[in-house]
């Protein structure tokens, strides 16, 4: 099952390291150890709705820190491994800012929801009208407005890293 | 915001060396980088270009019905769309909706819309608080200004002028160097104006008509907090950005991010279809503004297939040199120069579309194929209609079409010329505005006109290439005038192919400079001279690749059917500039003429843009010629001549040149070859002002010599 969706998983990984993702392979199990790890030393840490509703233990990681917590932790519904980028797609108002606000965002992306490319991804918006704000996020938030010289981490997340389960 | 008088901005940016390099040095990094990410990526620019372009068509002209069907879908799904004739109605709207929710702090991330109608001011002055959030943006608010590019408003400044005004803000001291920190402590200042938000305004990258969907592309993530963190989000967008379903919306982005950037992707595209939560508000104004007007203008509504990319501005040689506060005036770029008569004002257009030298390279990246250049001359020709050109000009493209006043007063010139001529070159004794950076040339002793033309074919080893054909040359103004000896080595060339070649002797100028210069029932008089003096041969060559070009477009000067249009027609598809020529008709085999030597090849800006040359010339030069060829840096970027612009504006020529020259310098060449007369008018007279050492030839001197010499059996 694994193998038709291996040369996604190769793109995505490369993509996305290239625009300055972090990927993680993570066993389904490990899940929330994983996330403590990769949540180490932050000031605050918060959970979307949908991650607590599939990793129930994964409120025992929560902590307040601040307003907003430093580190958000969201699931993915898709990954477009052309172009490294994960969906974002959070339903309430309180997941959004959080996976906006926060410094660090972790997102969590099982593998066979990979498709190809940005056409392969539009589909799922046409079908999903239910999700009403959706965002293709793709590496940390960055600008080139001075010099048109990149730097990383100007109003939305400074680091984003991506959980990719089995 | 008061935009100052052109001439003031125009004086101003040539004064501002600092700013040239700013300019310079982007658009290098993004010609470089767009290249390097369309090669890179799968998409196939040319074919995802046309069908857009065909998308787009669709759109523009069902309008009515897309905007029913986009208000629909966004009212399906809770939002509500309003209209706006104008900038008046659109800032009320907003207004009226801050007002009614007793909101008096607005979050705003980049729209050009805005910009096109004021809304900043306008809001301040109804007491509400603004703050823009894109860094360009906010770092332009807080200079006063108003952005110089369509994507990055604030490319005008270097890091040292941002790292002041952040200093300011901040009221601490800021690193001029350290770019990643000063953005560090935008981050920080902005956060707290995000939280403080109660109303989010955006701009639009796509709107879809099927699902009432608004598309938003950033890399800073600044619009997904503007359009979460208040709950009520505002979207200020023109009509023009509608397409039909969500799979072009994907077409859009695809070609916009690179266009744009030159990256394939950004941090972030969100797609918003209406309110996300129940207790919050989405408020849609599409605006018109002039785009019914444009809609109903020919030629000018292909530009209502604009996605704003900005490719245009940083692909455009003027705009290199001046910036976009003086090209363009709220929008900048060619664009600029073809929506402002539309949006602001036909005044406001006027002295920003006097810069366009017509290299045509903003249509070649365009995304959309807006057929740019064509669209900045038809609002030239509106300017010289409706506002006029000065005496001077007038009197100097009427004296230019009528071929007797012409010649008699060239002939006259000659002889005044006398006292000043040093070598190929006048040296006026007091060099000005116009001779300092490029010496004019003088006129020739005798006109090519006026030298003997034996015209039949010339037996020799390579006579039977052209056997046969009848051949007439157009000679060109410049040519007749300044280089008969380029007239001479293509007349040459051809007779030595073979061909019979005929000097049709009524021929006069083409019509280009009235064409250029805004006039075109000057153009169209002229052009029937030349289709006049041109029909009845086999082919029709030229080394004047401008007034092949102008040939070429002929027919679109006259009404289609018989008669003129189709004479046009016919003379047009026998025309050809010398390099196609020998390697489309002649089809000289490799190694014809090797004889060894080096150079570097300058493209005409318009071979390159419009005749799509490419390897073609370089193969003549290396494969057929035998010359070792450098390669020029932005060797198919405009060496500043323009026509008449030059004459116009001889700083912004100037500019243009020395960006050429130094990428000569960069070559190290002794021999720069290219392919028109107007170019080699100002790489020569350039180069000797500079006194810099370089000889500038013809390509068709380059293979007349081979020829000579193969034939005097001269070594190789
Ligand atoms: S034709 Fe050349 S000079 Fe004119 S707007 Fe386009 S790129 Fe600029
Ligand atoms: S005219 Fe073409 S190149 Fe210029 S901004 Fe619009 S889409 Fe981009």
């Amino acid at each position: 099952m694994l193998a038709p969706a291996t040369h996604l998983v190769a793109r995505f990984v490369a993509q996305a390291e290239a625009v300055g993702a972090r990927v993680m392979m993570v066993a389904a199990g490990e899940l929330v150890g994983a996330l403590e790890d990769a949540a180490e030393g932050a000031h605050g840490l918060g959970v979307t709705t949908e991650v607590r509703r599939h990793w129930p233990l994964s409120r025992a990681i929560e902590r307040r820190g601040g307003e907003w917590p430093e580190v958000a932790v969201s699931l993915s519904p898709l990954g477009i491994a052309a172009a490294g980028s994960v969906v974002v797609a959070e339903r309430t108002y309180r997941d959004r800012l959080l996976c906006l606000l926060c410094v660090r965002h972790i997102v969590i992306l099982h593998h066979v929801d990979l498709v190809e490319d940005t056409a392969a991804a539009m589909p799922w918006l046409g079908a999903h009208p239910e999700h009403r704000y959706v965002t293709f996020v793709t590496g940390p938030s960055r600008t080139s407005d001075i010099e048109r010289i990149l730097s990383v981490g100007v109003h939305g997340p400074r680091e984003l890293v991506i959980l990719l389960t089995e | 915001m008061d935009i100052p008088p052109f001439e003031e901005r125009y004086q101003a940016s040539i004064a501002d060396a600092q700013l040239r390099r700013n300019l310079v040095a982007f658009q290098r990094r993004w010609e470089q980088q767009r290249t390097l990410d369309l090669e890179r990526s799968d998409i196939d620019f040319a074919a995802e270009r046309d069908h857009l372009a065909e998308v787009k068509n669709a759109v523009v002209a069902g309008l009515p019905t897309y905007v029913d069907r986009f208000t629909e879908a966004l009212q399906t799904a809770g939002g509500t769309v309003h209209r706006a004739a104008d900038a008046a109605e659109a800032i009320g709207i907003v207004v009226r909706l801050a007002r009614g929710r007793g909101i008096d702090r607005v979050i705003k991330s980049k729209s050009m819309v805005s910009e096109e109608i004021g809304l900043n001011a306008g809001l301040e002055a109804a007491g509400l608080h603004v703050v823009e959030t894109d860094l360009g943006e906010w770092l332009v608010q807080l200079a006063g200004e108003r952005p110089s590019h369509i994507i990055g408003p604030a490319l005008h400044m270097n890091r040292y002028q941002t790292a002041e005004i952040i200093a300011r803000q901040a009221g601490q001291a800021v690193s001029g160097d350290d770019i990643a920190a000063q953005v560090g402590v935008v981050r920080g200042l902005l956060r707290a104006q995000f939280l403080a938000g109660q109303m989010g305004i955006s701009g639009a990258n796509v709107l879809v008509a099927d699902t009432g969907t608004i598309g938003l592309v950033t890399n800073e993530g600044n619009a997904e907090l503007v359009t979460t963190i208040p709950r009520i989000h505002v979207v200020l967008a023109g009509v023009e950005k509608l397409v039909p379903t969500l799979d072009d919306a994907a077409a859009v982005i695809r070609l916009l991010v690179p266009s744009a950037t030159g990256q394939l992707v950004t941090s972030y595209v969100s797609w918003i279809t209406g309110p996300p939560d129940p207790d919050s508000e989405l408020h849609v104004i599409l605006l018109d503004n002039g785009r019914t007007l444009m809609r109903e203008t020919p030629l000018i509504n292909e530009a209502l297939r604009c996605i704003r990319c900005g490719a245009c501005s940083n692909i455009c040689p003027s705009y290199g040199v001046v910036g976009g506060h003086v090209f363009g005036y709220v929008y900048s770029g060619a664009i600029g120069l073809v929506n402002t008569p539309f949006h602001h004002g036909l005044e406001a257009d006027a002295g920003p579309q006097s810069l366009c030298v017509q290299c045509n390279a903003c249509q070649t990246v365009c995304p959309v194929d807006i057929p740019l250049p064509a669209q900045i001359l038809d609002n030239r020709a509106r300017v010289a209609r409706e506002i006029g050109h000065s005496l001077p000009e007038r009197l100097a493209l009427e004296i230019w079409s009528r071929p007797s006043v012409f010649r008699a007063l060239a002939r006259a010139t000659s002889v005044a010329q006398r006292p000043f001529k040093v070598g190929e070159f006048l040296r006026p004794p007091r060099l000005d505005a116009q001779t300092s950076w490029r010496l004019p040339p003088a006129l020739a002793g005798r006109p090519f006109r006026d030298r003997a033309v034996r015209s039949g074919p010339v037996s020799g080893p390579l006579g039977k290439i052209l056997a046969g054909m009848r051949i007439a040359y157009f000679v060109q103004c410049l040519t007749d005038w300044l280089y008969p000896e380029m007239g001479e080595a293509i007349v040459a060339t051809l007779q030595a192919l073979g061909a019979e070649v005929v000097f049709p002797r009524v021929q006069h100028c083409c019509g280009l400079p009235a064409s250029d210069g805004g006039e075109p029932a000057m153009a169209r008089r002229m052009a029937r001279q030349t289709i006049a003096a041109l029909e009845g041969f086999d082919w029709i060559v030229s080394g004047a690749t401008s007034c092949v070009i102008a040939i070429k477009g002929y027919p679109d000067l006259f009404e289609a059917g018989p008669g003129w249009h189709e004479r046009a027609r016919q003379v047009a598809s026998h025309t050809y500039d010398f390099t196609t020529f020998l390697l489309e008709i002649a089809q000289l085999p490799a190694g014809t003429l090797a004889m060894s030597g080096e150079a570097t090849y300058h493209y005409f800006c318009q071979s390159y843009n419009v005749l799509g040359f490419r390897e073609g010339p370089l193969r003549l030069l290396s494969e057929v010629c035998g010359l070792t060829l450098t390669p020029l840096p932005e060797a198919n970027w405009c060496c500043g001549f323009g026509g008449v612009v030059s004459f116009e504006h001889p700083e912004l020529s100037a500019g243009i040149l020395e960006r050429k020259l130094r990428n000569l310098d960069e070559t190290g060449a002794s021999l720069l070859v290219t392919d028109n007369p107007g170019c080699i008018m100002q790489l020569r007279g350039g180069i000797a002002a500079s006194r810099r050492r370089v000889q500038v030839k013809h390509t068709a001197e380059i293979v007349a010599e081979r020829v000579r010499r193969l034939r005097d059996g001269q070594p190789r």
